[in-house]
C-alpha cells in the first residue's frame, strides 16, 4: 500500500532563468498564490506546492531563478544541490522538470537548457512571454524548438496565459530529452544552432521605434536627480490617492459597524456579554476590517507600477542612494519587500552572497513600513492632516521615507561599526515598459486583502477579548463622589439638569473602572516610560498590546476607549480621536500622535520578525540588538518629533 | 475596593471565551513560527 502511494507520487521541479515567470506557473499548477513581481530575486529559496490530478499526488518545487546550475551564488547552488544530489531527482518515484523559457532575451535561457537536458531526466518546456518578443523584432519558431531539443514545447504567450495553460497535458507530455548537447566546448556552437533554427525575425522597425521609447523613457527615469524626484512624485501621487480614494468606503464600514454595534446595545440587556460583544469583538472586527480599503487600495496601485517594468527602474534609482551606506545593490529587493511584511524581506537575503551585507539588510529591514503599521499610519495621519488628502498623502510618504531613511543610516552606522567590509555592485536587467493588467493587480489586491484579514484579523479579534477582559475587571463599586452625584440628580427638579448630572456620574465611573482594571493598572505602572512620547495610561496599554504584532494598536485603543466610552455607538475611528485623557484633555492631540507616529515607525514590534531573524542571522544575539536598537531609535526621535511639535505651536 | 461579579453567570462565560481566546493566540502563534520557513509572512502583514 505504501508502495502504492510512493508510486503515485509526481515530483515535479520548476526550473528556468531569475523574473521568467516559475512562480506564476507554480500558483497556475498548486493554485496558491506565492508572490510574484516584475523584478528577479523574488523565490529566494525553493517553495514547495502541491496538487492531485489523474489520480496522483503532484508535489511542485519552485526553484530560484539561475543562469547556470555552475554559477557560485546561493541560487546556483541550490538548484544545482536540489537537482543532483538531495531533490527527489535520485529518488525511484516518478519526477519531471519544467523549464520555463523567456521568449524576450532567448540566448540567455540556452547555458541551463543544456545543462538540464544533460540530466536526463523527463522534461517539457513552457515558452513564456511570447508576445513581448515578437513586439521586440523577432518571434520564436516552437515547433522547431521541440524538435532541437527532443520535448515538448508549450507556450504562454503572456505571464497571465500561465493560468489557463493545459497542466494535464504539459505533464503528460514530458519526456526524455533526446538532444543532450556535448562537451562545455560544443555548447556555443549548439547553441548559435539553435538560436539560428529558432530565432525569426519580425516587424523590425516596430522594435526599433519600441526600443527608441524605452530608451528615451529610461533616459528619465533612471536618471540621478529626475529619476529620484518622479520617484519622490509618484510615490506621493500613490499614497495620496490610497489616502483620498479609500475614505468614503471606511466611512461606510465604520457606520456599519457603528449600527451593528448599537442594534445590539438596545436589542440586548446590560451586562458583561453585551460588553464583550460590543466593544470586543465588533470593536475588534471593526478596527480590522475599516482597514481594507487602504490596503486593498494600495497593493493594487503597487501591482500595476510594479506591471509597468518601472519598479526595477526604482530599483536602480535606489542602488545609488543605497551603496553610500554601504549596502549592496542586492539589498534592494529584500527592502522593497519588507514594505510588505519583513519576514519575506529577510528571508530574500538569501540572495546576498556576503556575510555582512546580509547580517545589514537583517537587521534594518525591519525599518521599512510593514503593511501591518498601515492602520496606525492611517489614524495617526488622520489625526495630524484631517481632510486633506494631499498633506495626508506628504505625510503617508513621510512614513515610509523616515523608516527607510533610519533603515540606511543605521546599515551605514553597523557597516563602519560591527560590520566593516566593501559592498558587492547590482546587476539588474530592467524589464521593457508594458501596459498593466488591471485584473492581475486586482487579484494580487485581492489576495492581500484576503491575507490581511484572515492572518491579521483572528490575532486582532482574540486580543481584543482578552483584553476586554482585562479593561474591565476587576470592576470598581461606585465611590462616594459618584453616588452624591446620583443624589443630587434625582433630586433635581429640571429634567435636562438631571440628565447632564446623571452623564457625568456614569462618565466618572467608566473611567474609575478602566482605571482600577488590570489593564489600566498596566497601563499605569508603564505610563512614565511612554508620556515622553505622548503617551498616557490608555495608550500605553495599547503600546503594550502591540509590541508582540504592531497591527493590534488601533482594535486595543478602540477596545480600551469602548470600555471608557459615553457613547457606544460612536464609529470607531471617531471615538479614539474624541476620546479624553484622565484630565480631561484629548487622548490623541496633534503632538502626542507625532510622536506616537514617529515610535510606531522605528519600533520593533513584531515577534516572529524577531525569531526569524535570530534564525537567519544565526544567533539571538542579532535578534536582541535589532530589538534593543529600533526601540532605542524609536523611543528616541518619538520625544524629538513630539517635542519639536510642541515648540512648533501643536498641542501634545 | 475592587470585585468580580462571581454570582453573575455572565461574568463566567466572558472569562471562559476571555480565556478561550488566549489560549487560541497562543497556538496560532506557535503554528505560525513554524509555517515562516516558505516565503511566509509574520501573519499580521499581507505578504505571502
Amino acid at each position: 500500500m505504501a508502495m502504492e502511494s510512493a508510486d503515485a507520487t509526481v515530483h515535479i521541479s520548476l526550473v528556468g532563468n531569475p523574473n521568467v515567470g516559475k512562480s506564476t506557473l507554480f500558483n497556475a499548477l498548486v493554485g496558491a498564490n506565492s508572490r510574484i513581481s516584475n523584478y528577479p530575486g523574488i523565490t529566494a529559496d525553493s517553495v514547495i506546492g502541491e496538487f492531485f490530478g489523474a489520480q496522483q499526488l503532484r508535489i511542485v518545487t519552485d526553484l530560484p531563478g539561475t543562469y547556470s546550475l555552475q554559477l557560485d551564488l546561493p541560487e546556483a547552488q541550490l538548484c544545482h544541490q536540489h537537482l543532483k544530489f538531495d531533490g527527489p531527482l535520485q529518488s525511484q518515484q516518478q519526477n519531471l522538470i519544467i523549464v520555463v523559457i523567456e521568449a524576450v532575451g532567448f540566448p540567455r535561457n540556452f547555458q541551463l537548457l543544456a545543462q538540464l537536458l544533460a540530466l536526463g531526466v523527463p522534461m517539457a518546456a513552457v515558452v513564456t512571454k511570447t508576445a513581448e518578443a515578437q513586439l521586440r523584432g523577432y518571434q520564436i519558431q516552437l515547433q522547431a524548438l521541440e524538435e532541437s531539443l527532443g520535448i515538448p514545447v508549450f507556450e504562454a504567450a503572456e505571464k497571465s496565459a500561465m493560468r489557463t495553460l493545459d497542466v494535464e497535458a504539459l505533464i503528460a507530455a514530458a519526456r526524455i530529452p533526446t538532444s543532450v548537447p556535448g562537451d562545455p566546448q560544443s555548447i556555443d556552437q549548439w547553441s548559435s544552432d539553435l538560436l539560428a533554427k529558432t530565432s525569426l525575425p519580425v516587424r523590425p522597425e516596430q522594435a526599433r521605434r519600441r526600443r527608441r521609447r524605452d530608451d528615451r523613457l529610461d533616459r528619465v527615469l533612471v536618471h540621478p536627480i529626475a529619476g529620484s524626484l518622479l520617484f519622490l512624485l509618484a510615490m506621493i501621487i500613490m499614497f495620496g490617492s490610497v489616502y483620498w480614494m479609500a475614505q468614503v468606503p471606511m466611512e461606510w464600514i465604520d457606520v456599519a459597524f457603528g449600527t451593528v454595534g448599537e442594534w445590539i446595545s438596545t436589542s440586548m440587556e446590560d451586562g458583561p456579554l453585551r460588553g464583550l460583544l460590543v466593544d470586543g469583538v465588533i470593536g475588534g472586527i471593526s478596527g480590522t476590517m475599516i482597514f481594507l480599503p487602504q490596503i486593498l487600495l494600495l497593493f493594487f496601485l503597487i501591482s500595476l507600477l510594479e506591471e509597468t517594468g518601472y519598479m526595477a527602474r526604482a530599483a536602480f534609482v535606489a542602488d545609488r542612494w543605497l551603496r553610500p551606506f554601504g549596502l549592496p545593490g542586492q539589498a534592494f529587493v529584500p527592502l522593497l519587500s519588507s514594505h510588505a511584511c519583513a519576514i519575506p524581506g529577510i528571508l530574500c537575503t538569501r540572495l546576498i552572497p556576503d556575510r555582512r551585507d546580509r547580517l545589514a539588510t537583517i537587521l534594518v529591514a525591519p525599518f521599512l513600513s510593514c503593511s501591518a503599521r498601515l492602520p496606525v499610519y492611517i489614524l495617526m495621519v488622520g489625526i495630524l492632516a484631517p481632510a486633506n488628502p494631499l498633506v495626508a498623502g506628504c505625510v503617508f510618504v513621510g512614513c515610509y521615507l523616515l523608516g527607510a531613511l533610519v533603515a540606511v543610516g543605521s546599515a551605514g552606522l553597523v557597516r563602519k561599526t560591527l560590520l566593516t567590509g566593501p559592498s558587492l555592485p547590482m546587476v539588474l536587467e530592467l524589464p521593457p515598459y508594458r501596459l498593466p493588467s488591471i485584473g492581475d493587480a486586482a487579484r494580487i489586491a485581492i489576495d492581500r486583502g484576503w491575507t490581511f484579514l484572515k492572518n491579521a484579523g483572528s490575532v486582532i479579534l482574540l486580543i481584543c477579548i482578552a483584553l476586554w477582559w482585562l479593561s474591565t475587571y476587576p470592576s470598581t463599586p461606585e465611590g462616594p463622589e459618584i453616588e452624591a452625584l446620583r443624589v443630587a440628580a434625582q433630586a433635581h427638579s429640571d429634567p435636562g439638569q438631571s440628565q447632564r448630572l446623571l452623564d457625568q456620574a456614569q462618565s466618572l465611573h467608566l473611567r474609575e473602572s478602566a482605571r482600577g482594571s488590570y489593564a489600566g493598572q498596566l497601563g499605569r505602572w508603564i505610563e512614565p516610560v511612554l508620556a515622553p512620547i505622548g503617551a498616557d495610561w490608555q495608550l500605553s496599554v495599547a503600546i503594550l498590546a502591540s509590541f508582540a504584532a504592531r497591527e493590534v494598536f488601533v482594535s486595543s485603543l478602540n477596545v480600551m476607549v469602548g470600555v471608557n466610552a459615553e457613547e457606544a455607538a460612536a464609529s470607531s475611528i471617531a471615538r479614539i480621536r474624541k476620546s479624553k485623557r484622565d484630565d480631561g484633555s484629548p487622548l490623541l492631540p496633534p503632538a502626542a500622535a507625532g510622536g506616537l507616529l514617529v515610535f510606531y515607525i522605528l519600533a520593533m514590534q513584531c515577534l516572529p520578525t524577531l525569531v526569524v531573524t535570530s534564525r537567519e542571522a544565526g544567533g539571538i544575539r542579532w535578534a536582541l540588538l535589532q530589538l534593543i536598537w529600533m526601540t532605542s531609535v524609536a523611543w528616541i526621535l518619538g520625544v524629538v518629533a513630539r517635542q519639536w511639535m510642541m515648540a512648533a505651536g501643536f498641542s501634545g | 475596593m475592587n470585585q468580580f461579579p462571581l454570582s453573575d453567570p455572565q461574568f463566567w462565560w466572558v472569562t471562559l471565551l476571555a480565556v478561550a481566546a488566549v489560549v487560541l493566540l497562543i497556538v496560532k502563534r506557535v503554528r505560525q513560527s513554524d509555517d515562516q520557513d516558505q516565503n511566509g509572512s509574520c501573519g499580521g502583514c499581507s505578504a505571502k
